[in-house]
């Protein structure tokens, strides 16, 4: 007490001035720090899932930003029975969020918009001009490009609503979820569940969008009977077409009567869907033309045109490239339910090609072969691959199955699914897609140099809506290749890793909770009770 | 720093050799089994999901906010106020030894009741359910971090006050403003907006922790503003310490 009282006020005054000015000066210096981290900083993903390391192609494509893209996340869950399942949507692409936003924080700028921040969601909208809940904004200066929750992001199953619940649904924005002319009130309530997320995919589409300069064009010709860019059938490609645009494409029709058989100017691609009819002599001329001076060309015949073989079509065409495509369609046996190799079925026409059967020294396959894709198709025919003039050798890109053959049909057009060793061929170096590149060529009137690619396709029911979601990465991997954007080559999403404990069948329910709520506890509590009565003896 | 381990282990057999720490232990458990429990029911089982809760969700905010103002609160100002803190000043330790091996014993005591957790997840690995180890080590060794933080906290203020009691009420209230002043957010525009805006950016615990600890990720940035804010709160409470010296 006697040094309490020996210390005067100013002195206190001072040391306390001595205590704030540390305080001020050691607040600032972790504050400094902290900012200074943020600039140098490493970081080491741990987990077992590797759930913070993204893949190779969707860090290329960040690397490639030209600017800070800035993403305005506006979500707000549903009501139940809809909240788990739109929780779980949203909180995978806010996960994904933050793994992007940490590890590239000079690149994104990410900013939420939660149920709780409705005033500062309706003035960041404003800011914006857009509208709605469970949309992510996209902006890169002036480009912005928006997904939605429920639609780009995640595929909803949405099970069979109420009539009470489907007026919820079509209130927030969500339609076709019944076919009203089968819709049946009174049926059972089906819950909700997600079907797939396509978050990661999604949110490279959105950035190639908004930091794209010019966007490629591709070119599909019309008026030969191609397949229909907004054929909503199965045979159409409407779902190609959409897909496409949402990488950042252009898509156009092109007729090339109206232009007088020149390819135009701007096209990156141009595309030859099936025609049913003779291109015409100019027309493949022109093409010819503008692929070996550097164009980049897609072509798919019809099946009908394999059979009748016109003099300009498209089988001429490819056959000019070194791929010949040979009519009848590739069947390989199918396995009946008691594990026999069976044929002479019409689903042996329809087949899955698994990544071994794709050239590995091929960027297109080699994405395949590295998440162990397999591709799907049904009646296609086959292209043989020949040495043509200057040496070219096209690329059997996908090779047919190992025991498969080409069905070929009867004179009445029938086919018997089946190998006839007389008449028909086995020959698995046959191919299903071919590509060529050659040698780099100058536009013309124009000052860059630019390699021709050309994929040829056995079949264009490869692009069309029938089979577009089962070959959806390959065929989109493709077109980037076809338009010289390697680095946009897609990568399809990873599920997170689960570890799931069997709580209904097994016995892990009651051990986990007598061991939790009275192992545990118990020997703590004995170890307490130790401690006290030794020191009462003592 | 000479002496702080003869501090430390003072502290600790004071904490572990006294039955207060166990039937901590033992509450912690039994809150930590009610989350995990239900969580796994939630979850359908998920393993992984039901743990993070653990080293993540709100239960973990609740017990790191109340935790460490429990047991810093009689560290310094008791032992002011007993004069057992005049004995330690004129040991031969520095008061840097001594903020340090208190702040470090009762860190041990908080990473002991937060690694409950491992013990799940071993329980959970014997019943064939592997968690995700390397997720869960970093959020362990996140949520040490954590404690530190306001354990640091609940140092500084057990030195400023005289009263147990005021101090555990003064560090808890600093703990829910660290932690809930980010999640309020501050108001949008202005030179004052933009102000606050900054200052909770740097004192946004929960998105430094969750950003990367609790995903299985080890960052250097969320490492530094963890290790610059306990030095900085400790620094302050040596000063504050120091003070006390002074002032008798």
């Amino acid at each position: 007490m006697s040094r309490r009282t020996n210390i005067g006020r100013g002195t206190r005054f001072t040391l306390a001035m001595q205590v704030g000015l540390g305080g001020v000066l050691a607040i600032f210096a972790a504050a400094l720090a902290i900012d200074v981290s943020d600039w140098w900083f490493v970081r080491f993903d741990l987990s077992l899932s590797q759930r913070n390391t993204l893949d190779e192609e969707v860090e290329d494509v960040i690397d490639r930003l030209p600017e800070k893209v800035v993403i305005d996340v506006f979500y707000r869950p549903f009501v139940r029975p809809y909240d788990q399942v739109t929780v779980e949507v949203q909180s995978r692409m806010l996960n994904f969020l933050a793994v992007i936003s940490t590890a590239h924080r000079d690149k994104f700028e990410v900013n939420t918009f939660g149920p709780t921040d409705l005033e500062a969601a309706q003035v960041r909208q404003g800011e914006l001009r857009v509208e709605g809940e469970n949309v992510l904004v996209f902006s890169c200066g002036e480009r912005t490009s928006i997904l939605g929750f429920f639609s780009e992001i995640a595929a909803i199953d949405w099970g069979h609503p109420s009539v009470r619940l489907l007026d919820y649904l079509q209130r927030q924005g969500i339609n076709g979820v019944v076919d009203f002319r089968t819709f049946n009130p009174n049926a059972p309530f089906r819950p909700a569940r997600m079907t797939d997320f396509q978050g990661e995919e999604a949110f490279v589409q959105a950035l190639l969008k908004v930091s794209s300069g010019r966007a490629p064009k591709i070119y599909f010709s019309e008026g030969h009977g191609e397949a229909s860019l907004e054929g909503t059938t199965t045979d159409g490609l409407s779902g190609l077409k959409r897909l496409l645009e949402r990488d950042g494409f252009v898509v156009e029709s092109w007729d090339p009567e109206d232009s007088a058989n020149r390819v135009p100017e701007d096209a990156a691609v141009v595309v030859l869907a099936g025609p049913r009819q003779p291109l015409g002599e100019e027309t493949s001329a022109a093409i010819g033309a503008w692929v070996e001076d550097g164009g980049r060309l897609l072509v798919a015949p019809h099946g009908e045109e394999l059979e009748e073989r016109f003099d300009h079509g498209v089988v001429r065409l490819m056959s000019g490239w070194g791929m010949i495509a040979k009519p009848g369609v590739v069947c390989q046996p199918i396995i009946d339910p008691t594990g026999v190799k069976v044929t002479g079925y019409p689903q042996c026409a329809i087949f899955r090609i698994a990544e071994n059967r794709m050239d590995h020294t091929h960027e297109v396959a080699q994405l395949e072969r590295k998440h162990n894709r397999k591709l799907s198709f049904a009646n296609t025919p086959a292209i043989e691959a020949r040495v043509v003039e200057g040496g070219r050798f096209p690329t059997r890109l996908i090779v047919v199955p190992p025991d498969s053959w080409v069905d070929l049909p009867d004179p009445d057009g029938f086919y018997d699914w089946s190998f006839d060793r007389g008449t028909e061929e086995k020959n698995t170096n046959l191919a299903l897609l071919c590509t060529l590149e050659l040698g780099a060529s100058k536009v013309s009137g124009a000052t860059n140099v630019r390699r021709a690619r050309i994929v040829g396709a056995a079949s264009v029911g490869l692009l069309s809506n029938g089979y577009l979601d089962a070959n959806r990465h390959f065929v989109r991997n493709l077109f980037n290749w076809l338009a010289e954007r390697e680095h946009r080559l897609r990568v399809s999403p990873r599920d997170p890793q689960a570890s799931h404990l069997e709580l209904q069948r097994s016995a892990a329910l009651p051990i986990l909770t007598y061991t939790l709520w009275v192992g545990f506890p118990g020997a703590c509590l004995v170890m307490g009770a130790l401690l006290g009565w030794r020191r009462r003896r003592a | 720093m000479r002496g702080w381990r003869a501090i430390y282990r003072r502290e600790l057999s004071g904490f572990f050799f006294a039955p207060l720490v166990w039937i901590l232990l033992c509450l912690a458990l039994f809150y930590h089994a009610f989350f995990f429990l239900y969580a796994l029911k939630r979850f359908g089982g998920e393993v992984n999901t039901s743990l993070s809760i653990l080293l993540g969700g709100w239960p973990f905010w609740v017990l790191v906010i109340v935790l460490p103002p429990l047991l810093t609160m009689r560290m310094i100002s008791e032992e002011s106020r007993s004069g057992v803190l005049e004995f330690l000043l004129t040991a031969p330790v520095s008061d840097t030894a001594v903020v340090f091996g208190k702040a470090i014993a009762a860190v041990t005591v908080m990473a002991t009741i937060l690694s409950t957790t491992l013990l799940y997840g071993v329980v959970v690995h014997a019943l064939g359910a592997p968690p995700d180890w390397g997720q869960l080590l970093t959020a362990w060794f996140g949520s040490i971090l954590v404690a530190f933080l306001f354990t640091a906290l609940g140092i500084l203020v057990s030195a400023s006050s005289g009263t147990p009691l005021i101090a555990a009420f003064f560090a808890i209230v600093l703990n829910v403003i660290f932690v809930a002043a980010p999640l309020a957010g501050a108001p949008t525009g202005g030179l004052l907006g933009d102000a606050l805006s900054w200052v909770l950016e740097k004192i946004n615990v929960i998105s430094h922790f969750q950003g990367s600890f609790l995903t299985g990720a080890i960052d250097s940035a969320h490492v530094i503003f963890f290790v610059a804010w306990i030095a900085a709160l400790l620094f302050l409470a040596v000063r504050v310490v120091e003070a006390r010296r002074w002032l008798g």
